[in-house]
């Protein structure tokens, strides 16, 4: 039988077109990154983004989310509609930002309303049985699923931490946004949670190929469909809050930060 | 110690507000009035819990006893329970805030002063309506948290519970309509300069209180009626033995349950938040951090529930994600502990009588919370569940913290109540007793629970040990008793005789100190300018003004509908009540048996007058719309035919319900009649009401009382009806095309 080190160091899909998209992302980010000038926190951003984006489309998570684990397959969810895009927006550089600000959107896109459609809708979109089932048949749905889900991340992220500071949401509408969507989602992880119907019948079926893998994940591990399931709608309703609610404090900390005013403090002191 | 202290304007007379007639209390709308008469009449009922827990504690002073029987003292634990947090707790916390929070930003009042006096009246409605189960026959006894099935009326069978029941709602209405129009005021009545990042911490945490209140009493509500249509209606949402499920009021409850502990324990942070600073001579040491871990501390609230339920077995997934989310919640509570530690040191300390209670508070509130760590580890909560240890630990959090931040709180606010200082001799001797007794009673409890003794048990047997350890225990309860009374003797004597305090006794920092003490009726007869977080200090000592060393954010625009706002929060507190009876609905509906009643309905009819609903709210917009622009007669015509289409919803679901009584199914016959009636009944009631107000709106508009000026009334009873539509689509696509089945 597999053990779970062979999972780790053995299971990577090496031919998942993530390499590339990962490879051209990195490829443009660098070419921006000499022509503009870019913070390390930028940089750090972007690092984290890529290496998410991979670990949620190349790395053995992926091949456990395919076919073998419903929870693996959450799992790859919230990376890819909550932490790749987010990182991606904050690794945006600042000059670029301003030269975006001048390009007209259309009206929808960027608003806070579609943003928190995308965001929570995306999530409810395809945990409906027949598409998460479909997503798992079809490679093409798959893709389809994948960029709906970080352009639905994009989109949601977007309005709170634009790299356009002044066009940001306010920090306390910001804070109700987010609030608002943690509790979006929360639903859903709750009723994924306590639901007795299968979210997605498919990981129950036990359709993986490998069933040397089938085994060690259903009986060394522990994760029967039940408790996978439940597992799957813990993380989206407990971790997932965490994120928005690490993304609140961060709106509040901008709420309680005073901008300088030119000249700095002392001028401030002697002007009053 | 009032040597240091500086009285800075003229010390004069004690000046009685206007309408201090025994009427004027009755009849008052004025915030400080209500506010003392919330602390007054949770004054009355501390008297009356305390009565109990020292029935309880000499029952079990020796083992074996026969002093009360186990079934009244199962009412007595109950009504303990219950009057100490919704007749105490709950009350005392919104005086206070009641009085404070309006002086605090400034304000002349509260939002909406007589939605205050109503808030404030269903206090001793619901108290009174849950002490007259005594005359019953049986108080309830199920525990304050009346878990089903022993709720049930198959258990239950005398009327206690009853009450219990309806009081509870009683006092959360009252509860949701107080914490609206703090949320209100806060936002909208604050003075100029006083931004939302300036406001005083308990400001800010009675804020994020007000926004838990409005989330949590909900969910306690709709767990409440569920019971009582169980009880009284014969329906089976509890009831395991007819496809109901117990475990439901566990979950409903907790959800509820547990931000109720911040509901109770947030305030009082905010309160030692003030005292703390004010004694040592400094601000407060990073106040953004105190107010952010707030906010982190009210959302983390709503998400750990469960860990009440470690217990009942939910699994080893959700035992480990709540025990991680709770474990989480140490984080900014200890923040907490750490800035006022950190606020404390190298403070020049005075030790007055509201300072030793905020430092006993800090001591004790962190035993309670390491106890409450051990807790949300799910093993040792299997070990320790329903014994002493429990007792133990949330007593530390809720009288060592909560009662003592109260004490700190009283004692400091006290002169700006009455003009008068507590005697501070006696404030002493009140602390030691306090401290001494409570730490007897609730210390060895911890041991008694490691030992194994089970709460809620009239007596227990003679092991060895716990005769001496309970003894401890009950003689800590008489030094509490003795504590309060002294408290109770210093009020009085104050009151007749006390030393006048001045306006600012305490040379303290946040507004309610500029002004007399007591505040006249309009409070301030001039707001000082608010440059920073400490106005006052700002003030008096121009020198050392704290806006000329650290800057805070300038106060910005805000919203100006002060109707629109509470009708706003009024739709978060009502979408939580349907969340949770739409779930119950959800719940119950996933059996075949079941679905195949929910096809009884019939989705096209019903298809026709939902569009008909949501073609009311299209008029209604126009209706506004015409409002706005001084369009009377469009007004009241489109206003009519929101009338006319909501009352036409109403009628066909009358014929629905007629139908389908016809045909057998009651609310009682099956859980699918049981949820389908709850929740298309309450929906039902919800546009009834709506109806009532806009009709009200149209008398009005018909004899040219409302115009454009006013437009935003309309627009308030607007969000309302537009949520009920919004309502009705979830219940439409839930109930009758089964969505989520």
């Amino acid at each position: 039988m597999m053990t779970s080190w062979q999972v780790v160091s053995e299971l990577w899909y090496w031919r998942s077109p993530a390499w590339v998209i990962v490879l051209l992302a990195t490829f443009a980010y660098t070419l921006a990154a000499v022509t503009q000038p870019v913070t390390r926190r930028q940089i750090t951003c972007f690092v984290i983004a890529a290496a998410t984006f991979l670990l949620a489309l190349a790395s053995p998570l992926a091949v456990l989310a395919s076919r073998y684990s419903f929870s693996a397959h959450m799992m790859q969810h919230l990376l890819l509609l909550l932490i790749v895009p987010l990182c991606a927006i904050l690794a945006w550089p600042s000059s670029a930002a301003v030269a975006g600000d001048n390009v007209a959107q259309p009206p929808p896109v960027g608003t806070p309303a579609l943003g928190w459609l995308a965001g929570v809708g995306a999530m409810w979109f395809w945990h409906v049985p027949v598409l998460c089932t479909a997503s798992m048949q079809s490679s093409w749905v798959f893709a389809m699923q994948t960029c709906s889900l970080v352009a639905a991340g994009a989109a949601f992220w977007w309005p709170v931490f634009r790299p356009q500071l002044h066009r940001r949401m306010q920090s306390h509408v910001a804070a109700a946004y987010l609030f608002s969507g943690c509790i979006g989602c929360s639903l859903l992880g709750i009723y994924i949670t306590f639901s007795p119907v299968s979210v997605c019948p498919l990981y129950a079926a036990g359709g993986g190929a490998s069933t040397e893998l089938m085994r060690l994940v259903h009986e060394q591990w522990g994760l029967t469909h039940r408790l996978d399931q439940q597992v799957g709608g813990l993380l989206m309703w407990v971790p997932a809050c965490m994120v928005y609610l690490g993304a609140i404090l961060a709106t509040l900390s901008s709420w309680y930060h005073v901008p300088e005013r030119v000249g700095g403090a002392s001028r401030y002191y002697a002007a009053e | 110690m009032t040597a240091g202290s500086i009285a800075n304007s003229q010390v004069g007379e004690r000046e009685l507000p206007a309408g201090s007639s025994l009427l004027g209390w009755f009849s008052s709308v004025d915030h400080k009035q209500i506010g003392i008469l919330y602390i007054c009449t949770a004054m009355v009922f501390l008297l009356i819990g305390g009565a109990e827990a020292i029935a309880i504690r000499l029952q079990l002073a020796v083992p074996n006893n026969t002093l009360v029987g186990p079934s009244f003292f199962n009412q007595l634990f109950t009504m303990h329970g219950t009057t100490m947090v919704f007749l105490v707790g709950m009350p005392i916390l919104t005086g206070f805030a009641n009085y404070l929070v309006p002086l605090m930003i400034g304000a002349s009042d509260v939002a909406f002063p007589r939605l205050n006096a109503f808030g404030y009246w269903l206090v001793p409605l619901g108290g009174i309506m849950l002490h007259y189960s005594f005359l019953t026959g049986s108080a309830p006894n199920a525990g304050w948290f009346n878990y089903a099935p022993l709720s049930e009326r198959t258990y239950s069978s005398l009327q206690g519970v009853d009450y219990w029941l309806i009081a509870l709602l009683v006092l959360g209405i009252g509860s949701v309509s107080s914490a609206i129009n703090l949320i209100v005021t806060i936002i909208l009545c604050r003075a100029p300069g006083m931004s939302l990042q300036r406001v005083p911490l308990f400001v800010w945490m009675m804020f994020i209180t007000s926004i838990l209140i409005i989330l949590a009493i909900p969910a306690l509500n709709s767990a409440l009626v569920l019971l009582l249509i169980d009880r009284t209606l014969g329906s089976a949402f509890f009831d395991a033995s007819r496809g109901g499920n117990s475990l439901l009021w566990q979950h409903y409850f907790w959800i509820f349950g547990h931000p109720e502990v911040y509901i109770l324990a947030l305030p009082a942070f905010g309160m030692i938040s003030e005292v703390i600073p004010v004694f040592s001579r400094k601000p407060i040491y990073g106040y953004e951090f105190v107010a952010g871990s707030t906010v982190a501390i009210g959302i983390l609230s709503m998400g750990v529930w469960a860990h009440h339920m470690f217990a009942v077995g939910l699994g080893p997934a959700y035992d480990v994600f709540f025990a991680i989310g709770s474990l989480l919640i140490a984080i900014p509570t200890g923040l907490k502990v750490f800035n006022w530690t950190a606020t404390l040191w190298g403070g020049s300390i005075r030790l007055t009588t509201s300072m030793c209670f905020a430092i006993a508070f800090l001591v004790q509130f962190v035993i309670g919370g390491l106890t409450g760590v051990m807790f949300a580890v799910a093993p040792i909560d299997w070990q320790l569940t329903d014994t002493y240890f429990v007792v133990a630990h949330f007593h530390y959090v809720l009288f060592g913290g909560t009662i003592f931040a109260l004490f700190a709180g009283g004692f400091y606010w006290f002169p700006k109540m009455t003009g008068r200082m507590l005697d501070e001799r006696l404030g002493k001797v009140t602390f030691w007793l306090m401290v001494i007794g409570f730490n007897l009673t609730f210390f060895v409890q911890h041991f008694l629970g490691l030992m194994g003794m089970p709460r809620r048990t009239y007596t227990y047997g003679d092991h060895p040990g716990w005769f001496a350890l309970n003894a401890i225990s009950t003689v800590g309860a008489f030094f509490m008793g003795a504590g309060v009374l002294v408290f109770l003797w210093n009020v009085l004597r104050t009151l007749r005789s006390g030393e006048v305090a001045g306006d600012n006794p305490w040379d303290a920092f946040t507004l309610e100190w500029a002004t007399t003490s007591p505040p006249h009726e309009q409070n301030f007869a001039r707001v000082p300018a608010v440059k920073s977080r400490r106005p006052v200090w700002d003030l008096n000592h121009p020198d050392l003004a704290d806006w000329k060393t650290s800057r805070t954010p300038e106060d910005r625009r805000r919203p100006h509908s002060a109707a629109r706002l509470a009708s706003a929060a009024f739709i978060v507190s009502e979408a939580m009540f349907f969340l949770l009876l739409v779930s119950a609905y959800v719940v119950f509906n996933r059996t075949t048996g079941e679905q195949s009643a929910a096809r009884m309905l019939e989705v096209s009819r019903t298809a026709l007058f939902t569009f008909l609903l949501l073609a009311s709210s299209v008029t209604l917009w126009r209706a506004e719309h015409a409002l706005r622009v001084y369009d009377q007669g469009g007004f009241l015509k489109w206003l009519g035919i929101t009338l006319g289409l909501g009352a036409v919803f109403l009628i066909n679901q009358g014929a629905e319900y007629a139908g389908l009584l016809h045909r057998g199914v009651t609310i009682s016959s099956n859980l699918f009649g049981s949820t389908f009636f709850t929740v298309t009944g309450f929906h039902g009631l919800h546009v009834f009401a709506g109806l009532v107000a806009l009709a009200i709106l149209f008398v009005l508009g018909k004899r040219g009382a409302l115009t454009g000026r006013r437009s935003d009334v309309l627009g308030a009873i607007g969000y309302y009806w537009h949520f009920v539509d919004v309502v009705w689509i979830v219940v439409f696509s839930v109930v009758y095309l089964r969505v989520l089945s």
